[in-house]
């Protein structure tokens, strides 16, 4: 087993792969970019070194600084999280050229997966359906037209590399494909150095549902069930669930055993995960493999009781599994929701700024992942999540209500974030009934406002209140009744 | 102890006295009696016809932030200018686009001189890793941009200036 382990990442990913290390017993390093000098995930690690500017490009995303930091620290592993690195097989072989382990599948592996064109061909051989696409557009915009209207309109823009909707536009009439394909190249360019992309047929009211692999070095492979990503803004998952309601067990019979067919014929280990959307009549198509740890992990780890980084870097350390499929118990029902620093009743614009206070919601069945803490910067240069809150609950409303409940207890004040838009999005009708799809949010939610302002003039009481005791505020100021039982709340949760 | 609050653009005029072991308060044209059971360290537990209350209050100096039950109210203290800025935020037309966050401009669309529609986007934004489009909140006429494709630019930053015709801009009161 490792002694010393890097981590490339930051926010909640980072603090959740130091707390794993802690419990092995590995000693952590934490890397971060000269904007992250006082964030959360450096306080998380036992050791920490700058490896660069704020831009991600010349910190997170540099495969030599991130080396050149494990090589200086004495780190043997690297664990990349999620995003920047974690699937770019450039950065996996330089790793193990430097005498390093990466913790996640093999180069080899990350190339196949990694590229999509490359990734539905081999799947469609295999047999597994794959959405019919338009794998090499050409750059003659006439051409271009003519061969999206053979694929048929609507049609979905995909870049090549990468994933979490970077890149990523529908468009239901010609006129709008040129300068859609344009903005997709621009955006995929920006977020993975590489510009390429493709058309597919875009489905319809489709779930997103994807299964969770887990595999060893020693040809063991299993999968933890699935999850629905459905509920999506502009392809940025905000809330996951497990098990999906639409997935009877004839279909996730079929569905995971596709999936495992996908991971074995890539020769994958490790962790990933393998996306298909569903339709309508319960037909799933291969969407693509995220060959690394996806930020909805934890509802996984809720039903099956696994710890999925420990099993990453105990398969990247060699050992066995220790599971077969047989032993894999799914239990209950979870979900997630991941807040974001952005203002939903305005076009969801990112709301950076400093974080005056932050509180986690606590509870039976209640799990933060958080990458803030009060007086921390929620940075302009970096993905606007901030926190990830997971429930879980014997069936699938009681963790709808946990969900609800953690959501009004959770604290973020400083930067405008969705919480509102996730409680109100936890109560719809069609939410409830389990009636999701990918574009659930655009037809439920489109021009969503906060509903109502219930406490708004006891708010403005407690914030006139608060403006009328001299700063800073201390225990003496409130006269309360003597002798109350109320009293014995005084500085009530504070500290929790 | 008598104040005026703004919130979202709209004033409220709160005031509240001491009145046996509780606070008779008034806000607008509401009024209760609060007990209060600890007001310390951000944490502001109140009681309000039975029903208890949590509030979690801080402040950057300009406004005031108030969690109550997964909702955030966000209230500025009686500077006019503020409230102001807000009225013209929320109900008139803004003449002056700037920067929402900072980041770098991906794309000028339109040229000076030129009018636009409703909703016509002036420049894209790249910010947060996302491309935003800044758009004209009516039909106007582009007086002065003053930035170009690639700048990297500042929260608040002025980018493009618009002139609306003069029946958009009459009810601006004083």
């Amino acid at each position: 087993m490792f002694k010393k382990i890097l981590i490339a990442n930051r926010g909640e990913i980072a603090g959740r792969i130091a707390q794993t290390c802690r419990e092995l017993g590995i000693v952590t390093v934490a890397v971060y970019s000269e904007a992250d000098r006082s964030s959360p995930h450096v306080y998380a690690a036992d050791e920490a070194l700058c490896i660069g500017p704020a831009q991600a490009q010349e910190s997170y995303l540099n495969a030599e600084a991130v080396i050149a930091a494990a090589q200086r620290t004495g780190a043997q592993a690297i664990h990349p999280g999620y995003g920047f690195l974690s699937e770019n097989p450039i950065f996996a072989r330089l790793v193990g050229e430097a005498g390093l382990t990466f913790i996640g599948p093999s180069p080899d592996s990350l190339a196949a997966v990694g590229n999509k064109i490359f990734a539905r061909q081999t799947v469609t051989k295999l047999g597994v359906p794959v959405v019919p696409a338009l794998e090499d557009p050409s750059r003659e915009p006439s051409i271009l037209q003519e061969q999206a209207r053979a694929l048929g309109y609507p049609l979905l823009i995909k870049a090549a590399s990468g994933g979490g909707g970077k890149g990523m536009r529908i468009v239901r009439h010609e006129k709008d494909l040129i300068e859609a394909v344009a903005a997709a190249e621009r955006e995929a360019l920006a977020a993975f150095a590489e510009g390429t992309v493709y058309l597919e047929r875009y489905i319809e009211r489709p779930r997103h549902v994807e299964v969770q692999i887990l595999g060893d070095t020693h040809g063991t492979l299993v999968h933890l069930g699935e999850r629905e990503c459905s509920i999506q803004r502009r392809y940025q998952k905000i809330l996951e669930e497990t098990p999906s309601p639409a997935v009877n067990k004839k279909l996730r019979e079929e569905i995971t055993a596709a999936a495992l067919t996908v991971a074995k014929a890539a020769g994958y280990y490790n962790a990933g995960t393998v996306e298909f959307i569903l339709d309508g009549a319960e037909r799933f198509y291969f969407l693509e493999v995220n060959a690394r740890l996806q930020v909805e992990h934890p509802i996984t780890e809720w039903i099956t009781g696994l710890d999925l980084v420990r099993e990453q870097i105990r398969i990247a350390a060699g050992e066995r599994l220790g599971v077969t499929q047989r032993d894999i118990q799914r239990r209950g029902h979870a979900f997630e929701c991941r807040i974001y620093a952005e203002d939903p009743a305005h076009g969801f614009l990112p709301s950076p700024g400093k974080v005056l206070r932050w509180q986690a919601p606590t509870g039976p069945g209640v799990r933060v992942d958080a990458g803030v803490e009060s007086h921390t910067e929620v940075s302009v240069y970096y993905d606007p999540m901030i926190a990830k809150l997971s429930t879980w609950g014997q069936d699938r409303e009681h963790a709808r209500r946990r969900m609800e409940a953690a959501l009004r207890q959770c604290v973020i004040l400083g930067p405008t974030t969705n919480i509102p838009f996730l409680i109100d999005l936890l109560a719809h009708p069609a939410f409830i009934a389990g009636a999701t799809h990918t574009g659930f949010l655009p037809e439920h939610f489109a021009q969503w406002q906060a509903s109502h302002a219930p406490h708004l003039h006891i708010a403005a009481f407690a914030a006139a209140f608060s403006h009328g005791q001299p700063a800073p505020q201390s225990a003496q100021l409130v006269k309360t009744p003597a002798e109350t039982p109320w009293q014995q709340l005084g500085g009530w949760r504070t500290g929790a | 102890m008598k104040t005026t609050l703004h919130s979202r653009g709209s004033a409220l005029a709160v005031e509240y006295g001491q009145r046996g072991d509780g606070y008779t308060v008034t806000v607008g044209e509401e009024t209760f009696h609060a007990h209060i059971l600890a007001a310390q360290d951000g944490a502001f537990t109140v009681q309000v016809n039975g029903q208890l209350l949590h509030a979690h209050i801080a402040s950057d100096g300009l406004r005031t932030f108030v969690a109550i039950d997964g909702r955030v109210y966000e209230f500025v203290r009686g500077e006019k200018k503020i409230a102001q800025s807000r009225q013209r935020e929320a109900g008139r037309l803004n003449p002056e686009i700037r920067s929402p966050m900072p980041g770098k401009i991906l794309e000028v669309r339109v040229s000076e001189g030129v009018t636009v529609e409703a909703g016509q986007v002036l420049v894209v934004l790249e910010a947060m890793k996302m491309e935003n489009a800044l758009t004209a909140e009516g039909p106007a006429r582009v007086r002065k941009l003053h930035v170009s494709s690639g700048e990297l630019v500042d929260l608040g930053q002025l980018l493009v200036e618009l002139e609306f015709p003069q029946a958009a801009t009459q009810t601006e009161s004083p």
